[in-house]
């Protein structure tokens, strides 16, 4: 009876399921955050969820999560950071050691992996030994070796970036991220890895990159000019998409919309800026927006939007949420 | 119980997968529905425990924790919360809900073969949806596909199959109290 405020069974199914949609799940991480009852509904429903499954599925789930840890703690990124965090705990001693025996000190012996890391709000530009040109997102770190190999070149990347690869025959090239490996022949593309849900897609601007959810041989996708995938995490599986257009606006500052509805807006912000925004009616997921912006901040288009479609907006729980005046 | 953890976690921290291995298999599910309380969906869940077992192999030189488990639901409390300011950005911690560690309701037999019986008496398409769904983890599309139905019919299956086990779940354990 106290069922008013609850959640729908559809909509938690949906959830359970895994087939929510981002801003349905947006709203449903407000009301989590904000109203006890909500809650409490909310772990009923888990709960329900959870007794419904068997020892078996418990133990696949749990196969395929030890799967993808033992992945990234062996990742080359991950032991590089473990490794910097042991010299660091170490620096003083081997500061005052180099000090002291200035002749005994030799540079460790090609050391394998450089790092670059884009913080804060900046883009880094990045020339590799190859010529392969990068633009690494903020908040982003690319690792690669001073000079690939004779027979492939290979990178590792947490977050987002553009490549511009130069082709060389017989010496293909690989990102590859906690989840992905994209195989290169010579080509300009766009990788994503962040740790949102939905962070994990490639988009192709020219030439032809294979996408693996995994190892060299696991499930793969052939991406060509103008196209894009996602990789679902929940699943493990990799989906061809349509490209958004505006899916380098993190790099050109540019957005450009065309008689677009606001639910694809709201998500095309959301990759961009990286902040959270919805609505709270349905009909203003559907108003279109047409119009462009050059390098404006997230709050300046919020406010064009609200001014074009007669919204205000509330900040809950740091969800930009646009509603009717 | 104690010791057992203590000799656990020496051996974690020395570097030993395989006692790795037993504390991610033995507490990775009462994790995961602990994160999904919080932050509300499963694949956000996930990512969430494998971030406090990644931290965990992480720092394993210098952990010092007498006892597993509460160590592991604080670290998966905190790393839940820090998800969550992640997903909205000014949003202040106060905001967010209070979770008591002891609110994690350990596995409970009977009620889960209460919830098995009831998806055996759901209607023949209702249960093998809902099968295909929560056991097989196909997607609704896959599951449409398979089946020749609409997305919308999964969908709407799915949702009566779940309203049925949750409605009916309070009633048939009463009735099962009452026998007692």
């Amino acid at each position: 009876m106290k069922q008013t405020t609850g959640i729908d069974a559809a909509l938690a199914a949906r959830l359970l399921a895994g087939e929510a949609s981002e801003s349905e799940k947006e709203r449903h991480r407000i009301s989590l955050a904000v109203d006890a009852d909500y809650r409490s509904d909310w772990a009923q429903w888990l709960w329900v969820w959870d007794a419904a499954g068997t020892e078996e599925v418990d133990r696949r789930d749990c196969d395929v999560a030890w799967t993808r840890l033992q992945r990234k703690i062996h990742s080359p990124l991950f032991l590089l950071k473990e490794r910097t965090l042991a010299l660091s705990l170490a620096a003083a001693a081997v500061l005052l050691l180099a000090l002291l025996l200035p002749l005994l000190w030799t540079p460790a012996a090609n050391q394998p992996e450089l790092l670059v890391t884009a913080g804060g709000e900046d883009i880094q530009e990045v020339v590799l030994e190859d010529g392969t040109r990068v633009s690494l997102n903020a908040n982003s770190r690319l690792s690669f070796p001073e000079e690939f190999g004779p027979h492939e070149r290979r990178v590792y990347l947490h977050g987002e970036a553009w490549f511009e690869v130069e082709a060389q025959g017989g010496r293909p090239f690989y990102v590859e991220t906690e989840d992905l490996l994209v195989k290169v022949v010579g080509t300009a593309f766009n990788v994503r890895s962040w740790p949102e849900p939905t962070g994990v897609s490639v988009e192709v601007g020219s030439g032809r990159v294979e996408v693996h959810s995994g190892l060299e041989g696991s499930e793969h996708i052939l991406l060509q000019k103008g196209e894009g995938l996602v990789f679902h995490r929940s699943t493990k599986r990799l989906e061809q998409v349509a490209l958004n257009r505006n899916y380098l606006a993190w790099k050109t500052g540019q957005l450009i919309f065309e008689d677009t509805p606001l639910s694809e807006v709201f998500q095309t912000l959301e990759r961009t800026y990286r902040r959270p925004i919805t609505a709270d009616h349905p009909t203003i997921f559907e108003e279109k927006l047409g119009g462009s912006f050059s390098h404006q901040s997230f709050e300046h288009v919020v406010e064009v939007l609200c001014t074009t479609f007669q919204l205000e907006q509330h900040t809950v729980n740091g969800v930009v949420v646009l509603s009717r005046k | 119980m104690g010791n057992a953890d203590q000799e656990l976690m020496e051996r974690l921290a020395a570097g030993d997968a395989g006692a790795f291995e037993t504390v991610f298999r033995t507490h990775y599910r009462l994790l995961l529905r602990y994160a999904c309380k919080i932050v509300g969906d499963k694949a956000a869940a996930e990512d969430v425990v494998q971030l406090v077992f990644a931290n965990i192999w992480e720092g394993r030189k210098r952990l010092k924790v007498k006892q597993i488990k509460p160590y592991l639901l604080r670290a998966t409390h905190n790393k839940s919360l820090t998800f969550l300011m992640q997903h909205q950005r000014q949003s202040s911690l106060e905001l967010l809900p209070p979770m008591a560690e002891e609110e994690v309701d350990e596995v409970d037999e009977q009620r889960e073969e209460v919830v098995r019986l009831l998806i055996d008496a759901l209607p023949e398409q209702r249960r093998r949806i809902f099968k295909m769904s929560r056991l097989d983890g196909l997607k609704y599309r896959e599951i449409a596909t398979q089946l020749g139905l609409s997305v919308k019919t999964v969908e709407a299956q799915m949702g009566k199959a779940l309203q049925f086990l949750r409605s009916s779940l309070p009633q048939v354990l009463k009735n099962s109290e009452v026998s007692d």
